[in-house]
């Protein structure tokens, strides 16, 4: 499937503010999969952008905007090509429990952290699936799937993207990322290797959930087929009109951006995700292209007006949640 | 004055025996003994109204009232032999170089892993493992730069490694502050000593500082990065800034631009190259580590993957001085250097394995055990000491999580005669003591000669941390 993603962030601001230093995880990777053949990334206000490949392979581009501000906009646009094999979850050789993997670095995917907590309820729910030694893995992949869908609600506002799955458990109702990181917990929880994907849906003909914007699904390790894509929030596998940005242990390794500004203004963010099915392939693309686009900055607004906080904030679009300790910074070493 | 002094049952840095001092302990025995009560307190009250003049204070954090307190000052030095500072310097040199060797390779190649030295689950499982270091190559590959090992000494007079800090090692303005008010106060304790000198610290940390400082500068701005005036090392970074001749700054001091990092001075930004920063990983950059940290720097961590900037000591070191990692650094050194440790381990039982964890369980009244990501004495159970509640709470916790917890046998630390005043009357008596040398590793590795010698104040007390009523004395290290 030939795709054309634009997918833009618009991040506003009540007040001026100032010092942004931003991360953008929003480039589709090149799986064996999925070929990008173009990448555009535009960003205002202008600024030096700089592009690194994290720990788990995902591109990240970062970059700051000093000036005073009150408005941030980001358009990434890509040209790619999705062939994904699906296979028949009923019919896997790989049998339950498995071996524990020869390479050691899947350890990330095998145990909890961040949102995905171990707890009785998710012991409870793994205990439902009445898995024994000898059941297919791809049975326990329909089992598990099915289980999250009968039980939970697609609902927004009840969660945010740093939510425990035991407000999820807790609350029956939440987002793509809720039953992502539950199903990802249930799949450590009997030692199946688990990780988060953030990435894009094209709206195929049936009514997918959480489809009109970014997405979030897993993929477990099926020793015989290697990484199976499911798409837990709406029971089924990964198809063509899935685009992976970003894989990672859970949702603190791939938010598409997040930042920190330096002022007292509210952040609110709109993010629009459009794509278009081609045809063939369009002439004249680049195979990388950064562009400045013409959002302003105000340099002598500082002139004007005092800034009465000093404090950085985090962004919204971080949504990490905050609890200010005492701080300290430092153990006693 | 030594007439009552008790020498039953541990090893006694001063006296071999009863009345039979070591000899290299004797010129000051003597001195010492020919003092009277009052001059010996005048010189007391001397040294202390130097340290509170000097701000020389730290901050218990479990005391609810934050107060600053001055470190207990100990008149009587310890002096160490230049023989066996010789195999103490050899033992450190040889750590601090495995360890770093092994920082690079855990970041880079991972073979202590894949040949299985290590067990890949405790690496993976540490909460200091930063994987955003993965692949990133350091500056002239030293990630830890400055160490401050904790050795203590054994019932058979053996030094052994306690624990290794390699993230933000604190406690070396006190051994120099030490030493400059010995001097002023008991100069003629020297009079029969060669003591090696211990000044040079802040210059050889400079050049150790400024041996990572990024290819494009030429004459490299230098900074030290303090988490602020309430961190109970703030005295320290001042005094080390100040020693040194650079800025302190804080966090709100720096702003990345274009991932350069830059401070904010009267006459406007100004480019910093390196930072001697004494902020944890977590506190650095709200972008990459805790977003609410209002410590840190934004962006830093892009600025330090760009080569840009160069941070002592570097992010992710913390996942060498583990205390679940500990145990392994002689297994590090003979699997890099091919050698044997010369200062070995105290025995230690990591509770993540399980004959290990049954082990402790079982004897939880015979055994130390600390949480391996805390540090400072923190998080810590005194088995001997501790009650059956105390006990069964940690029992619990260790079941919960035994990857956070280690247990070693109960270190009978060495011996030190204290002053001890009771109602005006100078006696001395034995406490326990244990001693931090600090090593710089840049452009070779320098160990300071001494470091600080803790000492348990309170008698029959084996913690000598600060924050648990610990004080420290004079360290000496003789020339020949």
């Amino acid at each position: 499937m030939l795709l054309l993603i634009t997918h833009n962030t618009e991040l506003s601001y009540t007040e001026m503010i100032s010092e942004s230093v931003m991360e953008l995880r929003v480039t589709p990777r090149q799986e064996m999969y999925q070929h990008r053949l173009s990448f555009d990334l535009a960003i205002g206000p202008p600024t030096s952008v700089n592009s690194y490949f994290d720990w788990l392979g995902n591109s990240v581009h970062s970059f700051t905007v000093n000036g005073f501000h009150n408005a941030i906009r980001i358009e990434a646009t890509s040209v790619l090509e999705v062939d994904r094999k699906t296979i028949d979850l009923m019919d896997t050789n790989d049998r339950w429990p498995l071996e524990p993997p020869a390479d050691y670095t899947l350890c990330d995917y095998m145990q909890f952290g961040g949102p995905v907590v171990d707890c009785p309820e998710l012991r409870e729910l793994v205990h439902d699936l009445r898995v024994r030694p000898g059941t297919p893995v791809g049975e326990i992949a329909f089992r598990m799937m099915q289980s999250v869908h009968d039980r939970f609600v697609y609902e927004q506002g009840h969660t945010t993207v740093s939510s425990p799955i035991t407000d999820f458990l807790r609350l029956g109702k939440g987002v793509c990322q809720d039953f992502t990181h539950l199903f990802i917990g249930m799949a450590r929880a009997l030692g199946i290797p688990a990780r988060y994907v953030s990435g894009i849906v094209h709206p195929m003909k049936e009514a997918l959930r959480g489809t009109t914007q970014t997405h979030a699904w897993c993929e477990l390790l099926f020793p015989e087929f290697g990484w199976v894509a499911l798409d837990p929030t709406n029971r089924r596998q990964a198809g063509n009109n899935f685009v992976t940005l970003g894989v990672g242990r859970d949702y603190r390794d791939v938010a598409p951006n997040k930042g920190v500004f330096r002022g007292r203004a509210v952040e609110s963010m709109a993010v629009t995700v459009e794509s278009t099915l081609l045809q063939q392939v369009p002439e004249e693309l680049a195979a990388e292209r950064l562009r400045p686009l013409p959002i302003p900055v105000y340099p002598g607004w500082a002139r004007d007006r005092r800034i009465l906080s000093n404090a950085f904030q985090v962004a919204k679009s971080a949504q990490q949640a905050s609890q200010i300790a005492q701080q300290t910074g430092q153990s006693a070493q | 004055m030594f007439e009552s002094y008790d020498l039953t049952g541990v090893f006694d840095e001063m006296f071999e025996a009863p009345g039979a001092p070591r000899p290299h302990y004797a010129p000051a025995l003597e001195r010492l003994s020919r003092l009277d009560a009052t001059s010996f307190q005048r010189r007391r009250r001397m040294a202390d109204v130097t340290f509170v003049n000097q701000g020389i204070t730290f901050t218990v954090y479990s005391d609810k009232l934050n107060v600053e307190r001055i470190f207990p000052f100990d008149l009587v030095p310890r002096i160490i032999t230049a023989r066996e500072w010789d195999i103490i310097e050899r033992g450190l040199v040889q750590r601090i170089t495995a360890l770093n060797l092994f920082c690079k390779d855990i970041y880079h190649d991972q073979r202590i892993l894949t040949d299985r030295v290590i067990d890949p689950a405790l690496i993976y499982g540490a909460k200091m493992f930063r994987r955003e270091m993965i692949g990133f190559p350091v500056p002239r590959d030293i990630y830890i730069h400055i160490c401050g090992t904790d050795l203590v000494r054994g019932g058979d007079g053996q030094y052994y490694v306690l624990e290794d800090n390699g993230r933000t090692p604190s406690g070396v303005s006190y051994v120099l502050e030490n030493r400059t008010v010995m001097k002023k106060v008991f100069p003629q304790l020297f009079d029969d000593y060669q003591v090696r000198a211990i000044e040079d610290y802040p210059l050889n940390l400079l050049n150790t500082l400024s041996h990572i400082a990024p290819r494009h500068a030429d004459n490299p701005t230098i900074a030290i990065l303090t988490p602020g005036i309430y961190n109970s090392a703030y005295f320290e970074h001042s005094f080390l800034a100040r020693q040194m001749g650079i800025e302190l700054v804080e966090g709100q001091d720096l702003l990345v631009e274009n991932n350069f990092v830059y401070m904010r001075t009267t006459a406007g930004l100004r480019r910093v190259d390196v930072l001697y920063r004494r902020l944890d990983d977590d506190f650095l950059d709200p972008l990459s580590f805790r977003p609410d940290s209002l410590l840190g720097v934004p962006g830093l961590m892009n600025a330090y993957r760009m080569g840009n900037v160069s941070l002592a000591n570097a992010v992710g070191t913390g996942v060498a001085d583990d205390k679940a990692i500990y145990p392994f650094v002689p297994d590090m050194i003979r699997y890099y250097l091919k050698q044997e440790p010369i200062l070995p381990n105290v025995p230690t039982y990591v509770c993540a394995r399980d004959t290990d964890r049954k082990f402790v369980l079982e004897n939880l009244d015979k055994l130390v055990v600390k949480a391996t990501n805390e540090s400072g004495g923190y998080g810590m159970l005194m088995g001997h000491q501790a009650t059956q509640t105390e006990r069964e709470k940690f029992a619990e916790l260790i079941r919960e999580d035994p990857r956070n917890y280690i247990a070693q046998p109960i270190v009978e630390l060495s011996q030190h005669p204290s002053a001890i005043d009771e109602g005006g009357k100078l006696r001395f008596e034995g406490r326990r003591i244990d001693l931090r040398p600090y090593i710089l590793s840049g452009d070779k590795v320098i160990v300071m000669p001494g470091g600080l010698t803790r000492v348990a104040l309170r008698r029959g007390s084996l913690v000598v941390n600060s924050s648990q009523g610990g004080g420290s004395k004079d360290t000496w290290v003789l020339e020949e």
